[in-house]
């Protein structure tokens, strides 16, 4: 948790790399919400800013949680969260490719 | 630098074979559905019902309750009926495009191969044409306007919402509804319940065997042995005092009476293949319903009781939808109707309560013909004519697509089994079908005035026009009066003027069996056609209690009504709970009645009673443990017991061994008898052969029947009844996310609880309406939600209540706010629609 509190506060204290990853992530929900390669795209967004390949594969991690947050809110407002806590293992898997497939786009911050 | 070169070469890979794998693989189309937020399976827009929809009709209100029961208010009927279209649409518009997909024959050009046969039958029916003229026959009556409403508010959400998710996971879109649409939501349930091959079963049967064995496998009502009757003769049939004592069921008349055909029938073997392949567009065996009325004589508040319980397919969604519709001062109706019909079917209002069962009449009848010109032409009477054929093309979704023959002559459809029509010699594989339901039926208006009407004299106005299904009605209303009347055109049979009964098929060329003055694919003169007079059918003005469920319906039929009714046993139950009820003078409750339709006995057991003390001489041990705790029980078929497991079991297993094995060894593939039939088989009977092929031995076969079962359970590891006993509700697609969760429950396929586990049919709707009330006590329920959306939190939320018997409320009190607010042209937007009660 410590080593997690580290990594954001690095990514924070610096303004440009903070203003790329808020930018990064806007994009990239935005992506995610029109195709599931968007995710992908997404996660590779938010970590390229980040100074290493461990803090852009957090990045990457942190952006599926906000992904899967998003997901959620849209689905209460549709009254359909319930109904979705229901769907058992799909649910599941929705929620492993809400956080997994960022988390893998992430890797393109060791093509930098 | 060679390692940071290989680091992002081997990163390269790892991303280039990852994304490649997920986008060029199946994995694809599993993202495209199920990725979050992008996924088209979480799609909220198409879940997410607009508050504001401008209605070119006037002004409507929607409140939706907590089960997702919308409730619609207007001053205006088509403004209130562009609502309920909107509405319906929005919950269920993939399962009103399927049901019209199946009626049409269209089903293949979006599931592919596996739907061909049944789009190959559908178009030789053509339930299409029939609905076309059914609708033309109607457009311009009293229900058209409201119809019309209905279908540009199914519209109207069409075009503004996304699609569901079934029309995403499939990849298209559904066609703009039409009115006549609407009706084949009507004709497919006709069909269900009055589209019977039982003519052709026994025929099929008597060609294997010899016709006395298939007059006992598939009795005749006059063969129907029982003492329970929906109209019971004499003083059993109480009527209230100080009522009217008009109880009256229908009887023979002179030019009416049916005779039973003699000689061998057409002497035309019927394909038993054909037999075995039309069964599979008939309804599962089991499709029938309870319904019964109680006047306020019996009861504690002094005011009628309606209950009804129609056993349907099980299945996701529901096949009901309710809805609760006022316009002021015109109607407040709540119930239920099939998704794409406007008006409410079985239901409520705030004048009176109904309900439907299916009656087991006889409206479709089988011809076979002397044809020529290789099979082109058929002999009717002393002419040729031609068949009217016309080839149609059946698209497929991934493959190639099939062509059908559809063939009709003077007495409707043609059914083959073949897309070349089996242009053979002889009967040639083919057989003609007249059924009532090709023809223009006034149902939709009849519907339309029952939501309507203000009491039994108002009913009685609209009931001469439901022309079909035939069915079982119950009604009763706030002036306490009761009713019970059989609807649906019944044809006179006639061969050389004489009525007949339609037990066998009709040799059409001779034109035996010919319905006079019905025009199939036409609009039948019902005043002038050759059927049962209205006056003539079963009915009881004003009984005390009544209770139908698809049994024999009067001892004294008007003409040939039936080919065969349900087995006795729900029938026979109802009245001895009824009957123990009013002797003891204790008041009949909703309570009780809720009770009543929950009840779990199997008469079964007792008539099956003497095959299992048989079968005690012939097991020991273990075998005669179970066997004594089955004889020792009472029969109820409840989940926490074993007894009612193994019965249930033993009694499956029993069948097979007495009627399916020798159907085999005939190179017969049709339904069985049912337990009534085998009950009644005398004790030395041929069919209680062993499987050695030794002398008939009842106890024998009975034993050997347990012990299969106790292996069978075994097998599956079952303790008890509810380890077996459970819903298993299956969305069309049998996608494990669209499925219903599993809830064991009571019930048996012949208790009033009614449940059939292998075929997943029974109760769809349960309703106990007392008349007149504040209607605080009216309770319904429904198996699963009314809402078709699988992440809705209504689509199962009343499943688990139904299974464990549980009710809710089903009052004409709307909740508080509006949902949904429906703005005419005129821009007045406002509460001219009323506040639901």
């Amino acid at each position: 948790m410590t080593d997690l509190a580290t990594e954001l506060g690095s990514t924070l204290s610096n303004p440009r790399r903070a203003g790329l990853t808020a930018l990064a992530v806007v994009v990239g929900v935005a992506l995610a919400s029109v195709h599931w390669l968007g995710l992908v795209v997404g996660g590779a967004l938010v970590a390229l800013p980040q100074g290493s390949l461990p803090r852009g594969l957090l990045a990457g991690f942190l952006f599926g949680g906000v992904v899967l947050s998003v997901f959620l809110v849209d689905l209460a407002a549709a009254g359909a969260a319930g109904g979705f806590l229901r769907f058992g293992l799909l649910r599941d898997v929705a929620v492993a490719m809400a956080l997994g497939l960022p988390t893998f786009g992430a890797l393109a911050r060791g093509l930098r | 630098m060679v390692s940071e070169t290989t680091r992002r070469a081997l990163l390269s890979s790892v991303l280039g074979v990852g994304v490649g794998g997920m986008a060029l693989t199946d994995a694809r189309q599993f993202l495209a559905d199920f990725a979050p937020l992008s996924g088209s399976t979480w799609n909220a827009d198409a879940r997410r019902v607009d508050r504001e929809v401008d209605s070119p009709y006037g002004d409507a209100t929607v409140r939706y309750d907590d089960h997702g029961v919308p409730h619609v208010s207007a001053s205006d009927e088509r403004a209130a009926y562009y609502a309920v279209g909107y509405v319906q649409a929005s919950d269920r518009l993939f399962e009103m495009d399927l049901l019209r997909r199946v009626m049409r024959g269209e089903l293949s050009a979006v599931f592919g191969e596996v739907a061909v046969d049944s789009d190959r039958f559908n178009r030789q029916m053509d339930f299409a044409r029939a609905a076309e003229v059914t609708w033309d026959a109607a457009k311009d009556g009293p229900a058209a306007p409201a119809s019309e409403a209905f279908v540009d508010g199914v519209n109207a959400y069409r075009e503004d919402a996304d699609r569901p998710v079934e029309f995403e996971l499939l990849d298209y879109d559904a066609d703009p509804w039409t009115p006549v649409d609407s009706i084949l939501a009507q004709k497919q349930i006709s069909w269900g319940l009055t589209g019977s091959f039982a003519t052709l079963r026994r025929a099929a049967v008597a060609d294997a065997f010899d016709r006395e064995t298939a007059e006992t496998l598939y009795p005749l009502p006059d063969a129907d042995n029982h003492d329970s009757p929906i109209l019971r003769p004499g003083d059993r049939e109480p009527n209230p005092p100080g009522g009217e004592s008009a109880t009256v069921s229908g009887r023979a008349s002179a030019t009416s009476r049916s005779r039973r055909p003699t000689g061998a029938g057409t002497g035309k073997r019927v394909d038993p293949d054909l037999v075995s392949w039309l069964e599979g567009f008939e309804s599962e065996d089991g499709v029938g319903s309870n319904s019964w009325v109680v006047h306020g004589e019996y009861t504690a508040s002094g005011q009628p009781v309606v209950a009804n319980d129609p056993h349907l397919d099980l299945r996701v969604p529901p096949v009901w939808y309710e809805q609760h519709v006022v316009v002021d001062g015109e109607r407040d109706v709540r119930g239920v109707t099939f998704p794409g019909v406007p008006f409410v079917i079985i239901g409520r209002s705030d004048t009176g309560a109904w309900g439907f069962t299916n009656a087991g009449y006889d409206v479709i009848d089988f011809y076979t013909y002397e044809t020529r010109n290789g099979g082109s032409e058929y002999r009717y009477g002393d002419e040729f004519r031609e068949f009217q054929t016309r080839e149609e093309t059946i698209p497929v979704a991934d493959g190639e697509d099939e062509t059908v023959e559809v063939t009709k002559s003077v007495h409707g459809a043609v059914l083959s089994r073949r897309s070349d029509g089996d242009a053979l010699s002889g009967t040639d594989g083919r057989v003609g079908v007249q059924w009532t339901g090709l023809s223009a039926a006034r149902t939709i208006e009849s519907i339309y005035d029952i939501g309507r009407s203000a009491g039994v004299d108002d009913v009685l106005d609209a009931l001469p026009k439901f022309d079909e299904p035939t069915q079982n009605f119950v009604y009763a209303d706030r002036d306490g009066r009761t009713l019970y009347y059989t609807t649906g055109t019944v044809p006179v049979r006639r061969t050389d003027g004489d009525p007949v009964a339609a037990t066998r098929p009709f040799d059409g060329s001779a034109r035996e069996g010919e319905w006079r003055g019905f025009e199939p694919y036409g609009e039948t003169d019902w005043a002038a056609a050759d059927t049962i007079p209205f006056e003539e059918m079963p009915h009881s003005v004003d009984p005390g209690y009544l209770a139908t469920a698809n049994q024999r319906v009067t001892d004294d039929p008007p003409a040939h009504l039936s080919e065969g009714y349900a087995s006795p046993f729900r029938g026979a139950r109802i009245y001895e709970r009824l009957d123990e009820r009013a002797g003891s003078g204790e008041a009949m409750t909703p309570a009780f009645l809720r009770d009543v339709q929950l009840d779990a006995v199997d008469r079964r057991v007792d008539h099956l009673r003497p095959l299992l003390e048989d079968a005690r001489g012939e097991v020991s041990g273990a075998v005669r443990e179970e066997l004594d705790a089955v004889l020792a029980w009472d029969g109820e078929m409840t989940t926490a017991r074993r007894e009612p497991l193994v019965f249930a079991f033993w009694a499956r297993e029993l069948g097979e061994r007495v009627f399916e094995r020798r159907f085999e060894d005939a190179d017969l593939d049709v339904g069985t008898p049912n337990d009534w039939v085998l009950g009644n088989l005398p004790e030395d009977s041929e069919w209680f052969v062993p499987a050695d092929g030794s002398d008939p031995d009842r106890g024998a076969v009975a034993a050997a029947a347990l012990a299969d079962a106790l292996d069978a359970i075994d097998e599956a590891g079952h303790e008890t009844y509810g380890d077996y006993n459970r819903t298993a509700l299956t969305h069309p697609f049998e996608r494990e996310f669209l499925n219903y969760p599993a809830y064991p429950t009571d019930g048996s396929p012949t208790a009033v609880n009614n449940f059939r586990r292998e075929s997943m049919v029974g109760s769809s709707w349960r309703q106990v309406v007392p008349v007149g009330d504040d209607g605080s006590d009216a309770m319904a329920v429904l198996p699963g939600g009314n809402d078709g959306d699988p992440l809705s939190a209504n689509y199962a939320d009343q499943l688990d209540d139904w299974a464990a018997g549980r009710f809710r409320e089903f009052g004409l009190d709307a909740p508080d706010g509006v949902d949904v607010r429906f703005t005419g042209d005129d821009g007045d937007a406002g509460d001219s629609g009323g506040d639901g009660e």
